[in-house]
């Protein structure tokens, strides 16, 4: 071995590796938390994104009851003159509840839809959703669950599920996902959820020669105080639907810049008090201090590099692991795969820079006489 | 009329061809405080190394040698006085202008070796290389590299670590990397110090055979009659000052 840095990095393995593994700390909490919170949102945009509806037609207190518990709020009698306005072909009204997610992680949306048409259209009408398998609920406890959700032995076809304090039963599985991944008639929810004749939003479908934005300023003027949202525009609200993450995902970026500086701060301050009187030699030897000072930070960058390189490694795995086991969706975006680096990278050699600075200052001759 | 002269703290026949200096000290003091008290570790003292000169300073211990010699080398600077190194004063310079002044102009070979034992031969030489020479005169660093693991006795053990080593060998690797970027002096402080009598004798023959054949100044430091008999000039010291 003739590389010095590579030789350090080399000569306490255990040492390095336990900063390695904590630099990869910080670059798995980064991607997997960040991957989780975009892939659940942009999963949940894009599955809203799916539906045929162009309008979206919801009470006063916003899209936000999309990730809310309160109750339906919104008269299904607004579906029926909704249907009558000039422009509009079809609506159906919508009811939605959230849950704990599986085995206890996240949350999960049930909705509750018209099977049937009745007075308006039924939602598989409106949005061209059809049964991979199973048959349509029929019953009161009758449950739909959509291709991903039925891949899961717990929400398999037949299985029963416990849902709102009662049993349902898996009897058919919808494509494509649309909304929520499981579905029960929308009388029940309301009997359960206790709200009668109420729903959490009214889809519309509008007529194919009738412009979206003229009929959604009639209803806008028609019913005033409700809301109108373009269905275009629901993935971008879900990313605005909760507003602190933005904020909880810096948090989480600040968390893994600390894990990785106090990983590499304790790891190389110990070094540098076992290896004074090598900082000696090399100072004996001519080095300058920015020359020390670049020895170790390169040691602190190999270390990092190592460190993002595991970390990315687990993500991955953490993530394959999670979309297998769970009906969480993790997403990884490049900005943020850089961000992670950089911050570890980042972290790895501010931790470094006071040991680093404290070797450069020491005294040659206090340090070649270290014991 | 007297046939002597004096160069330096040396009296030398008058006509004797008087070398340049390499290495000149002035009335140089080192004090340390210590407690309420100063300590003077050199008390004045005058020297003069010419260039090519194989000078070894021998005095009991705790009489100042080991300060004197990291004032030479610039790792400390004097409390007054001054240290000429090829004409520049030392206590005239920034510490990293000493600094600079050691990697261009001084060789350190210490008792202890230092050598950095996670690194082989080759790579406690090339670290050195890196530092004084840089990364642009590695063509040259290679050669003298190469020249002086073959004068050492050491060009089959380029790719051994230190602890393969015996302590002879280790200090020969120490006296190598030391001589790598041609350094104007070479300081050894007490270089056989940790050695038995055969490397003793194997490691002074080196250091005499590197002054013989490059010419190479060396001051060494000693408190062994036998290996101060090993240079060409004894200069003694007591209680921080040069006595003969």
């Amino acid at each position: 071995m003739d590389n010095m840095v590579l030789a350090n990095v080399l000569a306490r393995p255990m040492r390095s590796a336990s900063s390695v593994v904590g630099i990869a700390l910080g670059v798995v909490l980064i991607l997997v938390t960040v991957g989780l919170a975009r892939g659940m949102l942009l999963s949940s945009g894009e599955r809203e994104g799916n539906l045929r509806a162009e309008l979206l037609f919801l009470p006063p207190s916003g899209f936000g009851a999309g990730v809310s518990t309160s109750p339906l709020t919104l008269p299904v009698a607004y579906a029926t003159a909704l249907a009558d306005m000039p422009g509009v072909a079809k609506t159906t009204p919508v009811a939605r509840y959230v849950r704990s997610g599986a085995r206890g992680i996240g949350f999960e949306l049930i909705e509750g839809i018209e099977i049937e048409p009745g007075a308006t259209a039924s939602y598989p009408e409106l949005t061209d959703m059809s049964l991979a398998s199973g048959r349509w609920p029929t019953g009161r406890n009758d449950l739909l669950v959509d291709v991903q959700r039925s891949q899961d032995p717990e929400t398999a076809l037949g299985a029963s599920v416990e849902l709102l304090g009662e049993t349902f039963t898996v009897v058919g599985v919808y494509e494509p996902e649309v909304g929520a991944r499981m579905k029960i008639p929308l009388n029940t929810m309301q009997d359960l959820l206790g709200a009668a004749d109420r729903a959490s939003w009214i889809l519309i479908k509008t007529e194919e020669d009738a412009s979206v934005a003229t009929v959604a300023e009639a209803i806008e003027s028609k019913f005033s105080g409700n809301q109108i949202v373009f269905s275009r525009d629901i993935p971008g609200l879900w990313a605005q639907g909760i507003p602190s993450l933005e904020v909880f995902l810096n948090v989480v970026v600040g968390l893994s810049v600390v894990i990785s500086t106090l990983t590499i701060f304790l790891a190389l301050y110990t070094a540098i008090t076992e290896r004074t009187r090598e900082i000696g030699i090399l100072k004996a030897m001519g080095g300058s201090k920015r020359f020390i000072v670049s020895v170790i930070e390169t040691e602190a960058l190999v270390l990092s590099v190592l460190g993002v390189g595991l970390g990315v490694a687990a993500a991955v795995a953490i993530k394959w692991v999670v979309m297998a086991q769970t009906s969480l969706v993790v997403q990884f975006e490049w900005q943020w795969l850089g961000a992670a680096a950089s911050m570890a990278i980042l972290g790895g050699t501010l931790g470094a820079l006071y040991p680093a600075l404290k070797a450069a200052h020491q005294d040659p001759v206090e340090a070649l006489s270290y014991e | 009329m007297s046939n002597q002269t004096m160069v330096g703290d040396v009296v030398v026949p008058v006509g004797t061809p008087v070398r340049p200096a390499a290495l000149v000290t002035e009335s140089l003091w080192k004090s340390y405080r210590v407690g309420a008290r100063d300590v003077h570790a050199l008390r004045g003292v005058d020297l003069r190394v010419g260039r090519g000169d194989f000078v070894a300073i021998m005095g009991p211990s705790g009489c100042g040698k080991s300060t004197l010699l990291h004032t030479l080398g610039g790792l400390q600077s004097p409390s007054s006085g001054s240290v000429l190194v090829d004409g520049e004063d030392l206590a005239g310079l920034s510490d990293s202008g000493r600094t600079e002044l050691r990697r261009e102009r001084i060789g350190f070979v210490f008792q202890r070796f230092n050598l950095f034992p996670t690194l082989t031969v080759e790579g406690n030489l090339k670290l050195a290389e890196r530092i004084c020479l840089g990364r642009k005169d590695a063509a040259v660093g290679a050669s003298r590299r190469l020249e002086l693991l073959t004068m050492l006795g050491l060009s089959s053990k380029l790719h051994h670590k230190p602890m393969e080593l015996s302590g002879g060998e280790q200090q020969r690797v120490a006296l190598a990397r030391a001589l790598v970027h041609e350094p104007a002096i070479l300081l050894a402080d007490e270089p056989t110090g940790n050695l038995d009598s055969e490397n003793t004798d194997n490691v002074l023959s080196m250091l005499a055979r590197v002054h013989r054949e490059l010419g190479q100044t060396i001051v060494l430091i000693t408190h062994d009659i036998e290996v101060a008999e090993a240079a060409e000039r004894v200069v003694l010291m007591r209680d921080g000052a040069v006595v003969d």
